[in-house]
């Protein structure tokens, strides 16, 4: 019998749901896409085994921000990939190297190889201050506090760095 | 209200800072998603590239720091001092030309629609400092990479910043608008198109026939039933209901109620018998309540109001 000490993260579920589902259309623009990510979650919580978490509502949307992150990470390469091969099919492509079969695991390794030489051109060509604050925060993990205390500036110097970083590798990558 | 491009990414920076604190204001977060698409789409892109770097951190480390030794113990450089030697232009030329998946389709990679309400209006800044004012009931898209803008129905002014690099088209009704660096206004009401410019010049080519260019004071109007003429207007009257007020010089009844709908919600129709009688006048928009009345007034027309529509016949 579980005790009352501890509220049932279904139970926290439910009262959250209705403001959780507006969350998640919000963030995906598909109603029918957020009732299909909630439902995952619910699938999730259920397993989750009730241990302290501090901040439910804050856990709960977060998780949800993540499935949809998840989804759209997956959906993007998928159609990234599809149009490859189509391209390749129809002799467009412009590229010489092989077109990954979208089945192939060994492809996948290559796929988060190549994934992986990009992001680290594109983070190579920041701008100093900011690719110094980027590499801290975000490859050796340290906090902003850290990251401040580190380089000597202030924790709003911080996030400005960082947020000069994602405008630039954002240019930088996308399509 | 207008919004930069450059903005909403700077939103999108802070929401993705804001939430992964545990008091993050959800409720705010959802209803700045809510007020734009292109506040969503920002914000993935983001929180894309932030997945990303966390999925690939080590190979990251890998690929930005080769020479750090993986021993810690052995390593007395700090890794933000470690130095970056694949900056050369050897290395960095080979990562550079590493081709991958896209990352991200940025904002600028998709299509974002705008439309706005029977008696409402808006305005749009494109990236390049363009902005577009929608009239009332108006549908348009502006196409990946910001380049083309297709108007569906409704009314249109742009202002234009003239850039060769980076050719905006329009397209509406099946003319294709190009060569902009200026300010002009475009109006589609069904078949009906009219191109009219108020500054520098534009090259319109219609669906079927040559390309012609239009100057400050040029305005092409395309019945919709095969008639197409050219006109002179001057410069302040092109999207006079920007100044809250429609003008008309010789235009049809038939045009003038199909305007007045945009602003009143209702269905404005014009007898069959008299649809072809031409209008010249200025009607001053207000809230739309008055605009059906002054326009009867002012053309000798009588109103009777249907149960789903408004109907302007001769007489009154």
């Amino acid at each position: 019998m579980k005790t009352d000490a501890e509220p049932a993260l279904p139970g926290l579920f439910d009262h959250y749901r209705a403001d959780l589902l507006r969350f998640v259309a919000a963030r995906t623009g598909d109603m029918a896409e957020a009732e299909d990510i909630l439902q995952e979650l619910w699938l999730r919580a259920d397993a989750h085994p009730t241990a302290a978490i501090e901040h439910w509502r804050a856990y709960l949307f977060r998780a949800a921000n993540n499935l949809v992150i998840d989804r759209v990470r997956a959906r993007r390469r998928r159609e990234a990939r599809d149009r490859e091969w189509s391209e390749s099919i129809h002799g467009a492509s412009s590229g010489s190297e092989e077109i990954a079969d979208p089945a192939d695991t060994a492809d996948r390794a290559i796929e988060a190889d190549q994934e992986a030489r990009r992001l680290a051109a594109a983070i190579a060509a920041l701008p100093e201050g900011a690719r110094r604050a980027f590499e801290l925060h975000k490859i050796d993990g340290l906090s902003h506090a850290e990251v401040a205390s580190r380089l000597g500036i202030s924790r709003s110097g911080v996030e400005k760095h960082m947020a000069v970083a994602m405008k630039h590798l954002r240019r930088a990558l996308a399509d | 209200m207008q919004e930069r491009d450059t903005e909403i990414v700077e939103r999108a920076i802070a929401w993705q800072q804001a939430i992964a604190g545990d008091d993050a204001d959800w409720t705010a977060f959802t209803e700045w998603l809510e007020a734009d698409p292109r506040h969503r789409i920002a914000f993935d892109d983001v929180a894309l590239i932030d997945a990303a770097v966390d999925a690939r951190r080590d190979a990251l480390r890998t690929l930005l720091r080769p020479d750090v030794i993986a021993d810690e113990e052995e390593n007395c450089r700090s890794p933000a001092t470690g130095r970056r030697w694949f900056l050369g232009t050897g290395i960095a030329a080979a990562l550079a030309l590493a081709v991958g998946l896209p990352l991200i389709q940025s904002q600028q990679g998709q299509s974002i629609a705008y439309t706005t309400h029977p008696g409402a209006t808006r305005s749009v800044t494109l990236d390049d400092g363009s902005r577009l004012d929608l009239s009332a009931d108006t549908a348009l898209s502006v196409g990946p990479h910001q380049r083309r803008v297709t108007l569906a129905r409704g009314a249109v002014y742009f202002d234009v910043r003239h850039d060769p690099a980076r050719q905006l088209v329009v397209e509406a009704g099946g003319y294709r608008i190009a060569d902009i660096g200026t300010r002009f206004a475009v109006d589609v009401a069904g078949d009906r198109v009219s191109i009219a410019v108020a500054a520098g010049s534009v090259t319109v080519t219609p669906p079927a026939g040559d390309p012609l260019r239009l100057d400050a004071g040029d305005a092409v109007i395309d019945g919709g039933n095969g008639d197409v003429v050219r006109a002179s207007v001057a410069p302040d009257a092109v999207a006079a209901w920007r100044h809250g007020r429609l003008t008309y010089d010789n235009a049809t009844l038939a045009k003038v109620a199909s305007d007045i709908s945009r602003y009143t919600g209702d269905r404005i129709e014009v007898a069959d018998t008299i649809g072809d009688r031409r209008f010249s006048g200025v009607l001053v928009i207000g809230d739309g309540s008055h605009l059906v009345s002054d326009f009867a007034a002012v053309a000798g027309l009588a109103v009777h109001r249907g149960a789903d529509r408004v109907v302007l016949s001769p007489g009154g």
